[in-house]
């Protein structure tokens, strides 16, 4: 078997070097990513994100090391700035904390030990980047003792050496790990001795350097500090203290997953730190829906990247960007020659005539000469939106064969060219919907095709659409092709590929124990929802992901699952605030994400919004018993149903008592 | 669920084994010609495909990466701890580390270990990786021949290393355990036959990756090896059509639904019966389910592995018949 391109998903996963390689820079004519989150910028920087918006690859892009391994060391000035790049998950933060001592203890304990950490990678980072400048060696002793004079009680002799400093720092930060690692059994910290104020470390180091060497003045000393959501509340605060505290030439840009920006609070005086004022946020994830073309493109150029790194495909960049189109099969896209094949008798009109004998009282050969009129034999897709054309008249006054021979006449016309109005705009509107509808109507899987379809699937995440692609390449490899060589990838490795990385998001997104559980249960009966909706006779809205509630009025179980399905990244916030004409209610829209739609076999692309009362809003994402949800699901998809009644005679369903 | 979304499933599952476990050896167009063979024109009964295709989704293989690990913990368990525990035991349960350093590296010395079969059978293909991953030396490899300073029929014969006083036969299964008798009737009295004339005690092992429980039993109790070891022992569940099958246990209500133990047996004897009508289930009735990088024993179901004819058949994953001389 041949490498698959997309095996690696993680930035984690990568070397530098593969790092460098496989770096693909957002829209450049424009400034690119360093316009975006400008590492130069004085300002701090949060960067939040779904799991693999990218945040980690473009951290670690600006990290010293591939700032050498692009050449952009050569002098300080090149870039502007040094980063110093840390992984929060490295520090393994659980240990600082319990084994019977005070957690004021060990919040002091955990700011000294980050002090020195970042003193420490501070001092290294800018070592092997400019250790071979003459003025930084001239001043090496002058630096070092600054750095020492930061400390309230440096003890012992100073040193004269950056590395004697260093050595210092890290035999002061094993002295710290020591006790840590043994505070279950001593249950004590007071072996250690905090040398300096909290925070001054990390900020002294820059000073130092900046204060000695002219040249390193000008640069923004930028600490990458990724994975803040390995830290607790109150280890955060701590960061968010740094960012408060700043001073030049340090900055700071904080990495993040969404969920795990817990605080602004910080450890001064319990002051908040001020979105605009102390920091700016840039949402990675949302920053790319909003630019949609962009994004593509730059998608298409991670994908061409990764393809010619592994040799699957040669040429440059660019150019085989614009030939991926070519590499997946996308005829057939509103194929319907399966109904044709399967003879003359069409399953969506024997169900109609049914419903018209038995819910409009017509005798057989009433309904026969109705549905007569809907036919287009060479033309199954207009037979299903004329079906739904006469299902939107159903409860009228008039008669189904008056209003079956307006909507033969509309239909005749539009098909003549002589009219394309009102017919027209139905075609336009319904044609996804009925075309999904057909497919499911003669037992074939609805089909996600082409490099388009996947990056609109992966909804503003990169990873979502290596995923998709990984999987697809195991699709078509298992099906004997030879992907992105020659001939397309077949349909069936997209559908297959697309369903299981539909299915991965869904289980790798789930946050852990009981919050799993009610985001897993959420999801689930809003995709079930939403899939009856999209297949009823008359969906009341075209290609439906997006839903509105009013999250005020919810039981407090469902708002909590509401806040965690969108905190997994399984609902994207299309509108955080919409004030209701009719009723002064404040909602919110939500999007199903579009990775999970493939997993309820719905649609990918945006149409109507499903409006969900607070009942039904509470049944979906509160803790309702399944048989409760099932009898909420059933009476609102029984509206959407011949013969579109909320309720069947004598059951009571009472919607409006909903509340909690 | 109706039989071609179940298949889909099973398809699923084939191609993450096939991914992760078989090393790419059975692609959709190799399943799909495989599965052609249960077309029969008189099908003898319905849905034959699909039993087929889920007695291949519970295919064990042993990749090269397996093999080596069990080529490991072959080495560890069944040789180097034994071989130490005894030291220990015959010096004062000692503990000094480096004297029991020098006396395994001595024990080893006088140990040779052999393939079970000719060399161009699994038992000795074996023996480079062994030595690979165990980091032995050439010299306590040997073949059969090289064992001994001159023909065998020869009543002088010795050991071309006098001081050999442990011989190790080494193979990859103990499906019925046939060939381990017939080995130890054909090549262990010679052995025996040098050591008591030389008077000196020999030990001789027979171990094996992976063996059939009562298989090994009968080995360590009707043959002359002094001892009998295995990585992993299969039992009477691993033959996948017998009534305590582990394969059929706990099926969910999809796999109820379109699978089920007498159908798949039917499937398995009568395609196997045209196969190789003196074992249509596998060597001895073994119903084995199990593959290695380097072969398919004969106690795999022949329905995955025959590929010779008559009748033409197409393997799913061919085995390379033994030649017998």
């Amino acid at each position: 078997m041949r490498n698959n391109p997309f095996n690696v998903t993680k930035a984690v996963d990568f070397s530098d070097e593969q790092i460098a390689r496989t770096w693909v820079d957002f829209a450049s004519d424009n400034g690119g990513f360093f316009a975006i989150a400008d590492p130069t910028s004085p300002m701090p920087r949060i960067l939040l994100g779904g799991k693999g918006s990218g945040r980690t690859h473009l951290m670690r892009y600006y990290s010293a090391r591939l700032q050498r391994l692009r050449g952009a060391t050569s002098s300080p000035k090149t870039e502007g700035y040094i980063g110093i790049y840390l992984r929060c998950s490295g520090l393994n933060a659980g240990r600082f904390g319990g084994k019977g001592i005070e957690p004021e203890a060990w919040q002091a304990l955990f700011v000294y030990y980050m002090d020195l950490w970042l003193a420490q990678l501070a001092i290294s980072t800018v070592v092997e980047t400019f250790g071979e400048m003459p003025e930084l060696i001239a001043q090496e002793d002058a630096i070092a003792r600054l750095v020492a004079h930061a400390f309230d009680d440096f003890g012992g002799e100073l040193p004269s050496t950056l590395l004697g400093l260093e050595t210092r720092l890290h035999g002061w930060q094993r002295e710290l790990d020591l006790v840590i690692n043994n505070a279950a059994i001593t249950r004590r910290l007071d072996a250690i001795q905090i040398r300096a104020a909290r925070g001054r470390l990390p900020l002294a180091v820059p000073k130092a350097f900046a204060a000695c060497v002219p040249d390193l003045s000008e640069i923004i000393w930028l600490y990458l500090l990724d994975e803040l959501e390995n830290l607790t509340d109150e280890q955060q605060r701590y960061v968010q203290t740094l960012i408060r505290e700043k001073e030049p030439p340090a900055s700071f840009m904080v990495g993040s997953r969404l969920y795990g920006f817990r605080t602004t609070r910080t450890l001064s005086a319990d002051e908040e730190n001020k979105e605009g004022s102390e920091f700016e946020p840039l949402r990675l994830d949302r920053f790319y829906l909003t630019h949609e073309s962009e994004f593509a493109e730059f998608c298409r150029r991670v994908i061409a990247q990764r393809l010619i790194e592994e040799g699957a495909v040669p040429g440059q960049r660019d150019a085989v960007a614009e030939q991926l189109d070519g590499f997946f099969v996308t005829d057939g896209e509103r194929d319907t020659s399966f109904v044709t094949e399967e003879g003359a008798e069409r399953k969506y009109f024997a169900v109609l005539a049914r419903q018209l004998e038995t819910h409009q009282g017509l005798s057989e050969s009433e309904a026969a000469k109705v549905i007569a009129l809907l036919e287009v034999p060479s033309k199954p897709l207009l037979e299903k939106l004329n079906t739904l054309l006469l299902y939107q008249r159903w409860n009228t006054r008039t008669s189904m064969h008056s209003e079956a021979g307006r909507i033969s006449k509309l239909c005749a016309a539009w098909r003549d060219g002589k009219a394309t109005g009102h017919y027209g705009q139905k075609v336009k509107h319904h044609e996804p919907d009925m075309y999904a509808q057909l497919l499911r109507q003669y037992s074939r899987q609805r089909r996600y095709l082409g490099l388009e379809t996947f990056i609109t699937m992966a909804g503003g995440l990169p990873r979502n659409l290596l995923i998709i692609l990984k999987n697809v390449y195991r699709w078509a490899e298992f099906n004997g092709e030879q992907p992105f060589h020659g001939v397309p990838i077949s349909i069936a490795a997209q559908r297959d590929g697309v369903q299981e990385a539909s299915s991965w998001f869904l289980k790798d997104n789930l946050p852990l124990g009981v919050e799993g559980e009610n985001v897993e249960r959420a999801v689930s009966r809003l995709g079930a929802l939403l899939r009856a909706l999209h297949f009823a006779d008359r969906p009341p809205e075209i290609r439906m992901t997006t839903f509105s509630v009013d999250p005020s009025r919810l039981s407090l179980a469902a708002r909590e699952s509401l806040r965690d399905a969108e905190r997994a990244s399984m609902l994207l916030t299309e509108d955080r605030g919409h004030r209701d004409k009719n009723d002064a209610s404040v909602t919110v829209k939500y999007r199903l994400n579009p990775m999970l739609c493939p997993y309820f076999d719905l649609p990918l692309t945006v149409g109507g919004t499903l409006k969900l009362s607070t009942g039904e809003a509470n049944a979906v994402f509160g803790e309702k018993a399944p048989e409760e949800f099932d009898r909420i699901r059933r009476a609102r998809v029984r509206r959407a149903n011949v013969p579109f009644r909320a309720h069947r005679a004598g059951e009571q369903i009472d919607l409006l008592s909903d509340v909690g | 669920m109706n039989a071609e979304a179940y298949a889909m499933t099973l398809l699923g599952k084939i191609k993450t084994l096939n991914e992760r476990l078989w090393e790419g050896r059975a692609d959709l167009p190799a399943i799909k010609a495989w599965l052609e063979n249960f077309k029969a024109e008189e099908e003898p009964y319905e849905g034959a495909q699909i039993q087929a295709l889920y007695l291949l989704s519970q295919f064990i293989f042993f990749g090269t990466r397996e093999v080596r690990e069990l080529l490991r913990a072959l080495y560890r368990d069944q040789f180097r701890y034994p071989v130490i525990e005894a030291l220990r035991e015959a010096n004062e349960d000692t503990f000094d580390v480096a004297r029991l350093h020098n006396l395994y590296e001595e024990e080893l010395r006088q140990t040779r270990f052999l393939g079970v079969g000719s060399p161009a059978e699994s038992g000795t293909h074996l023996l480079y990786y062994f030595r690979q991953e165990n980091g032995l030396p050439k010299s306590v490899f040997v073949s059969l021949a090289g064992l001994y300073d001159r023909r065998i029929d020869d009543p002088t014969v010795a050991f071309v290393d006098p001081k050999v006083r442990r011989i190790v036969f080494l193979d990859d299964l103990c499906g019925s355990g046939t060939q381990a008798t017939r080995y130890s009737e054909r090549v262990l009295p010679t052995l025996r036959k040098v050591a008591e004339r030389d008077e000196f005690s020999l030990q001789i092992d027979y171990l094996v990756l992976v063996a059939q429980r009562d298989a090994l039993a009968n080995v360590a109790s009707n043959t002359d090896f002094d001892r009998v070891g295995t990585v992993l022992e299969l039992d009477e569940t691993h033959r996948c059509l017998s009534p305590s099958s582990r394969h059929f246990h706990d099926a969910d209500q999809a796999e109820q639904d379109h699978v089920n133990l007498e159908t798949a047996l039917r499937v398995a004897s009568e395609y196997g019966s045209k196969l190789w009508p003196e074992h249509p289930v596998g060597w001895r009735d073994s119903q084995l389910l199990l593959g290695f990088s380097h072969n398919i024993p004969d106690n795999t179901l022949p329905i995955l592995w025959w590929d010779q004819p008559p009748p033409a058949w197409i393997p799913i994953f061919p085995r390379y018949p033994k030649i017998e001389a």
